[in-house]
């Protein structure tokens, strides 16, 4: 998986879920201050990306640490890479 | 004048509180003998006409509040959401004349008095109850007909614009099948500040709106995209009533 296919992966779960728009999706904005997600919200953001990417996120502390959508991109780029099933979930 | 202006109305405030509460002294023993949810609404029924005393004629002197209903009339119970810039927000909440019960923080039940009215009309502690027992104290307020007043803000603003709401009380409208009302209260940014001063008196203005039906309520996909659309909502009309208050003011 590239990096442009990802973002489109991620950003699709902001889009069906929170009812974002695509231009408002860029890698600077901050989860909390900038798209106003809260606890609930980001419970909400790992069941979506969890479901999307076929993976458990449960436990990984770098999902709870991302601030960044561009924290939550390059977080499935190198899950991407270590894990080529999340690849396959797309095709 | 900032000290004057505060020693006035907390002092008129006070007067009338002793004189309503010792009014309802008798009728307080009655719900106390009541079943739980009967007396929990009777005192939520009490504190009502106490906020809307207080703010139609006991503050009337010091500031004017323009009150709209623009819910049609419509009286569903369901989940009122309230901006909150000041602490006269807990009073404000009375203007669209119904019995609510306030979700509020930890800290409010344990101050002497104040505390213990508010469990005696069921207020929701929302930091210390878990989910279902939020939920199941919120089935029965709205089972007997009243509302439930949240502050999605979570703490004041003291300023026209709202914080970042957080999703706790869409995702009960959501769960719960909901109507949502939105009430806008605009121009008591500083009445009192965070020091409860009165810097100024300035009238007021509260709209009601909504409600939005509970079938529209289900239809969002998450309590994130809910809270966002009564955000907005609101936002631009609390925009348009400060700019009105600030058109009056000039005048």
């Amino acid at each position: 998986m590239d990096r442009n296919e990802i973002v489109k992966a991620v950003n699709s779960i902001f889009i069906e879920r929170f009812e974002l728009e695509e231009s408002e999706l860029t890698p600077e904005k901050n989860i909390i201050e900038d798209l106003q997600l809260d606890s609930l919200d980001i419970v909400d953001m790992i069941v979506g990306l969890q479901q999307k990417f076929g993976i458990v996120l449960r436990d990984n502390p770098e999902i709870r640490n991302a601030r960044t959508l561009g924290d939550v991109y390059d977080l499935f780029e190198k899950l991407a890479n270590e894990h080529p099933e999340i690849a396959e979930h797309f095709k | 004048m900032t000290l004057l202006r505060s020693i006035a109305i907390y002092f008129v405030t006070f007067l009338w509180a002793l004189v309503f509460w010792s009014m309802m002294l008798v009728p307080m023993i009655i719900a106390g003998c009541l079943p739980a949810e009967r007396r929990r609404h009777w005192v939520r029924v009490m504190l009502l006409k106490f906020g809307r005393g207080t703010v139609r004629v006991m503050w009337r002197p010091f500031f004017k509040v323009d009150y709209r209903d623009r819910t049609g009339g419509i009286r569903e119970p369901g989940i009122v959401v309230a901006n909150h810039r000041s602490a006269i927000d807990a009073f404000l909440v009375s203007m669209p004349d119904l019995s609510m019960a306030q979700t509020v923080n930890d800290w409010p039940f344990r101050v002497p008095i104040l505390g213990w009215v508010a469990k005696m009309a069921g207020y929701l502690n929302i930091t210390n109850w878990d989910y279902e027992t939020l939920n199941a104290r919120s089935r029965s307020v709205l089972g007997i007909g009243d509302m439930i007043v949240s502050y999605p803000e979570g703490t004041r603003s003291e300023s026209p614009k709202m914080n970042p709401f957080r999703s706790g009380a869409f995702r009960v409208a959501m769960d719960m099948k909901l109507p949502i009302y939105m009430l806008c209260i605009a121009g008591d940014q500083f009445m009192p500040d965070r020091k409860f001063r009165f810097r100024e008196f300035r009238d007021l203005k509260v709209h009601f709106l909504g409600p939005i039906p509970a079938d529209e309520v289900q239809r969002y996909a998450t309590a994130y995209a809910l809270k966002m659309k009564v955000f907005r909502i609101m936002t631009e009309e609390l925009a348009s009533m400060d700019a009105e208050l600030e058109n009056e003011r000039q005048l």
